[in-house]
């Protein structure tokens, strides 16, 4: 009986020994420092379009409306926001780049003179869900794009979201790869989506 | 014996405490959108769509932004992050060192429970953009139909 007492009484040592170890590596996980990421544009390999002297240049302007520059947060052992990941690299000036290149392989000169293609970015953001088992990373970015005529008229508006999602494995990687690759990866499809809407070059197309 | 079933029965409540998240909040809440003026359309982060007045089940972990839109309007944003409630945290800590079972710390983790919106209802005030005028259709010519605006605007 005496034994069984002792055998007890070593267990309930020897758990809470190891739920003290547990706690310990969980705190050390808490010390994650903030993160720099850099956003750029990929285009797609394909063959660009001459450029057309026919359709009037494209002015782009992009709108940085975003209350912060953060693009996402370290995530702790319980899911919660550690730190900032912030992008070293301008978002604005990567999607201004995305448009030019598009536009420019759809034919249209960049410049004033035309019309004018106003980009406002609402929101550019990531996120590490379900840190413990299947975890994923996902990013998400609205745009709202403008095309005004030279007389400022609006020939079309409509409010863009790209998103991306990944695979992750463990909360460890809850830094600034993942989140450099599903933000980049989302505003691949909003750039995407822009210009696969056939009203979208049809008014750039019109003076 | 005795002993060690009121070990056990203390190791099952603490597991049980710690992951009252995942039990009484479930994976999702429910947010209420308006809007003054109403009928403004409105595009979440996670793609969802609707028109206020309206009320939309969310997850729990994912911050979301809310894009409001209305012709004639100017949009404007309201950012909702979600939080771990500290409540919860506290109570899988304590339910892992009592037990050295994380069973509650990654059921609440691993699903998201432990999180909540800071804002379950959201309402946004539009104003007016003086400067709002739309072009005239593209096909030149035709005589726009009535209703039709002649350049497109919406949400994709």
């Amino acid at each position: 009986m005496l034994t069984g007492i002792a055998a007890t009484r070593r267990a309930i040592v020897f758990a809470r020994r190891s739920g003290f170890l547990i706690a310990a590596a969980l705190m050390l996980t808490q010390c994650i420092p903030s993160r720099r990421v850099n956003v750029a544009y990929q285009a797609p390999l394909r063959a660009a379009k001459d450029v057309d002297p026919k359709l009037p240049p494209v002015n782009i302007n992009v709108l940085d409306k975003r209350p912060t520059p953060v693009v996402g947060h370290p995530i702790g052992a319980f899911g919660e926001k550690e730190g900032v990941i912030i992008s070293e690299s301008r978002a604005p000036a990567a999607l201004k780049t995305a448009f030019e290149i598009e536009l420019r392989s759809e034919g249209f000169r960049i410049g004033p003179g035309g019309n004018n293609l106003l980009v406002a970015l609402s929101f550019f953001q990531s996120q590490y869900l379900h840190p413990l088992f299947w975890t994923r990373a996902v990013a998400s970015i609205g745009i709202e794009v403008t095309v005004r005529r030279p007389d400022q008229s609006i020939a079309y508006n409509e409010f863009i979201v790209g998103q991306s999602e990944q695979d992750a494995e463990t909360h460890f990687e809850s830094g600034e790869e993942w989140a450099s690759d599903v933000l980049n990866a989302a505003m691949n499809d909003a750039v995407d989506k822009t210009m696969a809407d056939p009203a979208f070059l049809e008014s750039l197309k019109t003076r | 014996m005795k002993r060690i079933v009121r070990v056990i029965v203390a190791a099952l409540a603490a597991v049980a405490m710690g992951s009252c998240a995942y039990f009484t909040h479930g994976k999702t809440e429910e947010i209420s959108v308006n809007s003054n003026p109403p009928g403004a359309d409105v595009t979440l982060s996670n793609g969802m769509t609707g028109v206020t007045p309206f009320t939309i089940t969310v997850p729990r972990e994912r911050d979301l932004v809310f894009h409001f839109s209305k012709p004639g309007y100017r949009s404007t944003d309201v950012f909702d992050d979600t939080q771990v409630e500290s409540r919860y945290i506290a109570a899988d800590w304590a339910s892992m060192l009592l037990t050295a079972i994380p069973v509650a710390w990654i059921s609440d983790v691993s699903s998201g429970s432990a999180h909540t919106h800071q804002q379950t209802a959201i309402t946004a005030d539009l104003e007016p953009d003086p400067t709002y005028k739309l072009a005239p259709p593209v096909n030149a010519g035709a005589a726009p139909e009535a209703g039709s605006s002649g350049a497109q605007t919406g949400t994709k």
